[in-house]
């Protein structure tokens, strides 16, 4: 009995081992392909750095677009707010 | 000997006095900007009169070319407006200024090559240079300008508070083109300057400098540190007004500071409450401080547009941020009418603001999805709750923090008094 169950054992972990070397030889042979998969060098042309575009979208802060999205109108909103407010409690 | 002796006194002279050299001129800088946010035409022809005042008085053709055919024609096209057509290109008048460029710098550089060839000292070929640099800034040639200043004129500066003065020479330059990616650049290098021997005087005007750009770049806490307590020994009348600087400091100073501190800093400055009455801008913003500080709602909104329309929208440094700080300055006062409550009404709320449920509503709703606020919105009943955040948690795991810390220590010192015993008993 425990001979079979170690014989088991033994050749579990001989399996782990050789079905471990072909998937190291996989994981190496897919390193391998992943040198080729770098992607192409950059090649900015000289004079693009962020400094000389003229176009100055990025901020040097950050913008959250919470603040962005919703604010759009509201310094316009509460003046109309403020006003029609006056009306309605001077009346 | 006597050379040496010259030298000597020229070294005392010069760092002890950091020449202040007013170009170039901010406030035509800052008066183009405004242009752009213009809409009475009064107050157009009142503003490109200024500006053409002082580019005649300066010689600025460079800028002049800027102005005309780059800075307005572009914010009109991104705008839709047309403001460039209250001032444009004259190539003629533009030609007439260039010549007078030309003329002195003729002038400038035939003078240097005089010191040159009479082997003068290194103090009078050093200011040659710096002279020729500082005429390029005050016209608005930035190449040029660069070219000089941080060529030769670095090059034969005679000590590093000369080289700080250069380089802050260069700086306001690009302020007054606003190009903060390279205002951070130069900044950094001036930092370095400074630490290897920049004296007092200098190191406030860093301050000063480094103040403004992190205004513009929406770091008001940082900019408060620097611009706040700066008040009282500005000195850099060449970067900005003393007007100006109040300004900036009180915008960034109701952002950023507490209310301890709000009070002793910005409400009671002395320096502050004595600008007030000549200084529209900061009465705007002094009066939005002092609503927030005493809790004067109904007060609150009518000074927020005010200030919107007073101090945001009409500088160059604040206006990309003026939307971001009316927002915070809704969740202050917003949060802190809520402190004081565990429930209040709807109602009550709007009234105190002088504002529509409906507005109070949907304004508060933008705060509580991203816990900027700490309330929920009862629309069934018409009140709002707040919800202080749960203590107990974070409690425990000081608690956890604090007792694993002791144990170690105890540990440590159970050690120690274990050695020595036994060195004793030795």
């Amino acid at each position: 009995m425990s001979s079979t169950t170690e014989k088991a054992v033994a050749m579990s972990k001989e399996d782990t081992v050789s079905k471990e070397s072909p998937a190291a030889s996989n994981r190496k042979s897919l390193e391998e392909d992943d040198e080729f998969e770098d992607f192409p060098a950059d090649q900015w042309p000289a004079g693009t750095s962020l400094k000389d575009t003229n176009e100055f979208h990025t901020n040097l802060w950050e913008e959250s677009w919470d603040d962005v999205e919703v604010d759009d109108n509201f310094t316009n909103d509460l003046r109309a707010e403020i006003s029609r407010y006056k009306q309605e409690h001077q009346a | 000997m006597a050379k040496d002796d010259r030298k000597d006194d020229v070294d005392d002279v010069v760092d002890s006095e950091p020449q202040l050299r007013m170009v170039p001129s901010y406030d035509v800088s800052d008066k183009a900007f405004l242009l752009t946010t213009l809409s009475d035409a009064a107050k157009i022809k009142e503003t490109t009169d200024s500006i053409m005042e002082q580019i005649e008085k300066e010689e600025m053709a460079p800028f002049y070319k800027y102005l005309t055919t780059e800075y307005l024609p572009t914010h009109d096209k991104q705008q839709g407006s047309n403001v460039s057509s209250s001032l444009p290109f004259d190539s003629a008048y533009h030609e007439k200024l260039a010549a007078k460029n030309t003329e002195q710098i003729k002038k400038l550089n035939d003078s240097l090559e005089l010191l040159k060839t009479n082997d003068e000292g290194p103090l009078e070929i050093a200011n040659g240079w710096i002279e020729l640099g500082e005429y390029y800034v005050q016209i608005g040639d930035f190449e040029n300008a660069e070219k000089i200043l941080l060529g030769d004129a670095l090059t034969f500066a005679i000590s590093i508070g000369a080289k700080i003065d250069i380089y802050f020479m260069m700086l306001r330059l690009a302020f007054f083109y606003s190009d903060f990616t390279y205002i951070k650049e130069k900044l950094d290098t001036v930092e370095s300057l400074i630490e290897k021997g920049g004296d007092w005087e200098r190191r406030n005007r860093f301050k000063t400098y480094l103040g403004i750009y992190s205004l513009a770049v929406r770091d008001f806490k940082k900019s408060a540190e620097l611009l706040v307590d700066s008040l009282a020994t500005f000195t850099s009348l060449e970067l900005t007004s003393y007007e100006n600087i109040a300004t900036y400091a009180s915008v960034a100073g109701l952002f950023a500071l507490e209310r301890t501190d709000l009070k002793i800093k910005i409400i009671d400055s002395p320096e502050l409450l004595s600008l007030m009455t000549s200084t529209p801008a900061l009465q705007s913003i002094s009066s939005l401080t002092i609503a927030l500080y005493t809790s004067d709602y109904a007060s609150f909104f009518p000074y927020l547009l005010e200030t919107y329309d007073n101090v945001l929208i009409p500088c160059k440094y604040l206006h990309k941020h003026a939307d971001f700080f009316v927002r915070e300055m809704r969740r202050k006062v917003y949060a802190q009418l809520l402190d004081s409550y565990k429930t209040l009404s709807l109602k009550s709320m709007a009234n105190s603001f002088g504002v529509s449920v409906e507005f109070l509503d949907n304004d508060l709703g933008k705060f509580i999805p991203n816990k900027q606020l700490n309330c929920v919105i009862d629309r069934v009943n018409g009140i709002v709750e707040t919800k202080r955040p749960d203590n107990k948690n974070a409690q425990y795991q000081q608690l956890i923090k604090h007792g694993d810390g002791l144990l170690t220590k105890l540990q440590k010192y159970g050690a120690a008094v274990k050695l020595t015993g036994s060195d004793h008993v030795a």
